[in-house]
């Protein structure tokens, strides 16, 4: 900065503090509202585009989300069958906010533990069913993931951050990053609530729905995948668990949670193994009863046209990221017109009831991509 | 506390606006030394009183030398004050690397020794320990010398030494520069505010914007040298010079601007080192406070450059050794060092050519290239963790097998773009655009520059140079 003389100080100080507040506020405000409107359409916490780095960050941004006080109204819990079939954004509209709190290869017992433990009391339960529920290998799975993630808590927000969201830590976007930015060709408010969500679909979760783009090979479509020891497991921890998923809906149905059982929909090989290898299709027909939740088979809800269309799914247990939007899109359809938890009915197992798309609200602006 | 803080945010328009209130200098400086002792808390209470002490015992000798008249007395005081200030750097500072490389040399030499003792190795280092104690001594020297006398007021002096802008990082303060700041009550001009203020936006912006993006490359290749080629160790190195300058330019300058606010002169400690071309405009530009100590109170009393060209390299080399080791204790730091030593000593005997080349852009380019490179091997010394990893790293450098970056990094931009702006720096230097800047220049870019800073600063890191 030139010397001045104390003659032309004063001039040079205005016209230098006047630029330095002008061009401030000329870059800051278009800035801060660029990332006040991406935090508008996704959330003010950026980590609900995470990567994924475990199979559990979405417990981490769950957890995060509610010590903001952010409430879902819906959660959606299972196995990655439900982490890469159910799309809050599509349910959304039906169900209000909506978690996908799936964990790989976990039971639901385990989450729905945790959930009681943490006193979480959303308006409706989406319990993604499969034969992995009743195994206590998938309860330890499920119970391990769950320790090693639910120590996390949400970082404390800095005044100054509130103020300025474009200088939180998440919101940081160095020069690499925008070059990035500039080579994927991503959509900017997308990359401003966070710097994952315009890169490879396939590495990040949205909401703890992770969307995958690979279509499964015909041999597999056609024959299914490896079944492992499942059977083996699942036939020595039926019993024992089967009462206590029972026991475990019937108690948030008592405090006034709408849960709803919910069968992936799988390709018809892997259907076939597991009716066949297990007693899962009648099992999961009593625990509804015995609960009184609603039970609604995907490959009813479905058709088969979907199930004999094999760009649907990513492999031979997961939709890929098409498949996941044609599944929730009817699962939402058939949540908005299933009874709420106040209704006597509720709807006989396995006939879900269908309402026509044009009565839905139409659906929210795709997540970025 | 550290300047990019936001304990620092609190705490300094806290202190600031406490400053102006009071309307008695004297009052003003006991707020200040009252702060700075705060601010050193912070990090390490028990620490504070070590800091006093030192401080105490430095005023008492520079009072002693006031008095005394005969010249072995007065010896003896200035050898009390080196002997207590160096005692504390060699107990706290370097007493593992001292006691380490005795054991070596003993076993070496097939002497048996017994092994460390634990609490050696649990020794913490007190921070800006090595600032506090070059002010000390550079204090006590001058008054024995005779350019300045010895300061009556303890108070000034305790400030002198504790001034928080400057306590842990520097710049190294000289008394005959500082104290008499101190004896008239500081006003600032609005342009002085101006100043201050664009000097710390620039500070931040080199230390949070520009350093703390920068590191994890050099984090990156450092950590992982086996695992890199002749590019990425390039490229890794790179991103350390301009990492370690940014970081250090960056905490001066916020030093300054601080110091600046406050109604105080510090002197400036960096100018664009990486545009000089040769190793003695080098030092002359880079880390200019230690330069300067170096050369005034070791270089000089030395013999410096009066006894011939032997000696005069062989001082250059002590001098530069221990300006290394001050940076650290590892002999890392010593290496780094003698090159520097070697560099300059190479350059003196190469002067009567190096006079002989006509001065133009394209050799001053060609200089200012080949002295940023010398100078990036020489780092290569300094942030590498072994002697011997920095030797294989620099003979991968030097023994070129491929240049091809394998990874790819969100720090690589910000090489790139440093090696774009040393380029045009080069390019302007001399031509006086700093002063044909209008006003609205200096506000616009210290806007630019606080906007980057506010939303791309690089994952926090303390300053390189609290650890020296």
């Amino acid at each position: 900065m030139p010397s001045s003389t104390s003659a032309s100080d004063r001039a040079f100080v205005r016209s230098a503090l006047a630029a330095f507040a002008g061009t401030l506020v000329l870059l800051l405000v278009p800035y801060e509202s660029l990332v006040r409107a991406a935090e508008r359409r996704w959330g003010v916490r950026p980590a609900r585009i995470a990567p994924r780095q475990s199979g559990t960050p979405n417990v981490d941004i769950f957890l995060e989300d509610l010590a903001m006080g952010i409430n879902y109204r819906a959660v959606a819990i299972g196995t990655s069958r439900v982490e890469n079939a159910i799309r809050p954004d599509v349910l959304e509209p039906v169900v209000g906010r909506t978690y996908n709190l799936a964990i790989v290869a976990s039971s639901s017992i385990a989450t729905l533990d945790f959930l009681d433990s943490i006193h979480a009391r959303p308006e409706r339960l989406i319990v993604g069913v499969s034969p992995m529920d009743l195994t206590p290998l998938g309860v330890r799975r499920g119970q391990k993931a769950i320790a090693r993630r639910a120590g996390v808590t949400a970082s404390s927000t800095h005044w100054f951050y509130a103020l300025l969201h474009s200088a939180h830590p998440d919101r940081r976007r160095g020069l690499g990053k925008w070059l990035q930015f500039r080579h994927d060709r991503g959509e900017l408010l997308a990359f401003l609530n966070n710097e994952n969500a315009t890169g490879k679909p396939d590495a990040h979760q949205w909401y703890g729905y992770a969307p995958v783009s690979r279509v499964i090979d015909p041999e597999m479509f056609a024959n299914g995948g490896e079944w492992g020891n499942i059977p083996g497991e699942y036939a020595g921890g039926r019993e024992e668990l089967s009462a206590r998923l029972i026991d475990l809906v019937r108690r948030f149905r008592a405090r006034g949670t709408d849960v709803v059982l919910v069968r992936i929909p799988t390709t018809a090989a892997t259907r076939r193994s597991e009716d066949a290898d297990t007693t899962f299709a009648a099992d999961i027909v009593r625990i509804a009863s015995e609960s009184g939740a609603p039970y609604v088979d995907g490959q009813t809800l479905l058709g088969a046209s979907f199930l004999a269309t094999r760009a649907n799914f990513a492999d031979s247990e997961h939709l890929n990221d098409g498949g996941a939007e044609q599944f929730s899109r009817a699962l939402a359809r058939w949540l908005s017109g299933a009874p709420s938890r106040t209704s006597a009915a509720a709807p006989s197992p396995g006939t879900p009831r269908l309402v026509r798309a044009s009565s839905l609200p139409p659906p929210p602006a795709s997540l970025p991509r | 506390m550290w300047f990019n803080s936001f304990a620092f945010l609190g705490f300094f328009p806290a202190v600031l606006v406490a400053y102006y209130a009071i309307p008695g200098w004297r009052a003003r400086k006991l707020l200040l030394l009252a702060a700075s002792y705060f601010f050193y808390a912070c990090w390490n209470p028990p620490f504070v009183l070590l800091l006093i002490g030192s401080s105490l015992w430095d005023f008492v000798v520079g009072r002693g030398l006031a008095v005394a008249r005969e010249p072995r007395r007065r010896k003896l005081l200035v050898a009390a004050s080196c002997i207590s200030n160096f005692g504390i750097l060699v107990v706290f500072k370097y007493s593992t690397l001292l006691l380490t490389t005795w054991q070596q040399l003993c076993r070496a030499a097939g002497f048996a020794w017994p092994s460390i003792p634990a609490f050696v190795s649990h020794v913490v280092l007190p921070v800006g320990i090595s600032f506090y104690t070059f002010h000390g001594v550079s204090y006590v020297i001058d008054v024995y010398r005779g350019r300045i006398e010895a300061e009556r007021s303890l108070l000034d002096f305790m400030l002198f030494v504790a001034f928080f802008p400057q306590l842990v990082a520097g710049p190294i303060l000289r008394a005959w520069y500082f104290v008499p700041q101190l004896h008239t009550k500081r006003e600032n001009l609005p342009i002085d505010w101006l100043r201050g203020g664009y000097l710390i936006v620039l500070g931040l912006f080199q230390k949070m914007a520009l350093a703390d993006n920068l590191a994890p490359l050099a984090n990156l290749v450092y950590d992982n040298p086996g695992r890199c080629n002749t590019g990425e160790l390039w490229l890794g190195t790179y991103a350390f010079a301009f990492q370690i300058y940014f970081d250090f330019a960056g905490y001066s300058n916020i030093a300054i601007g601080c110091a600046r606010l406050l109604g105080f002169e510090i002197p400036e400690n960096f100018r664009m080192p990486y545009i000089a071309a040769g190793f003695r405009e080098f030092w002359r530009r880079w880390h200019i406070s230690l330069s300067s100590w170096l050369r005034d109170y070791l270089y000089i009393p030395l013999g410096g450059n009066r006894g011939g060209t032997l000696a005069t390299i062989v001082n250059l080399l002590i001098v530069m050794a221990l300006g290394g080791l001050w940076h650290g204790a590892n002999w890392t730091f010593v290496v780094w060092g003698l090159l520097h030593g070697a560099y300059l000593a190479a350059e003196h005997l190469l002067q009567p050519l190096l006079r002989r080349i006509p001065q133009s852009i394209v050799t001053r380019a060609i200089g200012a290239v080949l002295t940023f490179h010398l100078t990036c091997i020489a780092w290569v010394f300094f942030r590498a963790q072994t002697i011997g990893a920095a030797k294989s790293m620099i003979s991968e450098m030097l023994l070129p097998t491929t240049l091809h970056i394998n990874f790819t990094t969100a720090a690589t931009p910000y090489v790139v773009a440093s090696m774009i702006a040393l380029l045009i720096a080069l390019m302007l230097k001399g031509r006086g655009v700093a002063a044909r800047v209008p006003a609205w220049g200096w506000g616009a870019m210290a806007a630019v520059m606080l906007f980057v800073t506010i939303v791309s600063w690089g994952d926090p890191n303390a300053f390189i140079y609290f650890r020296f």
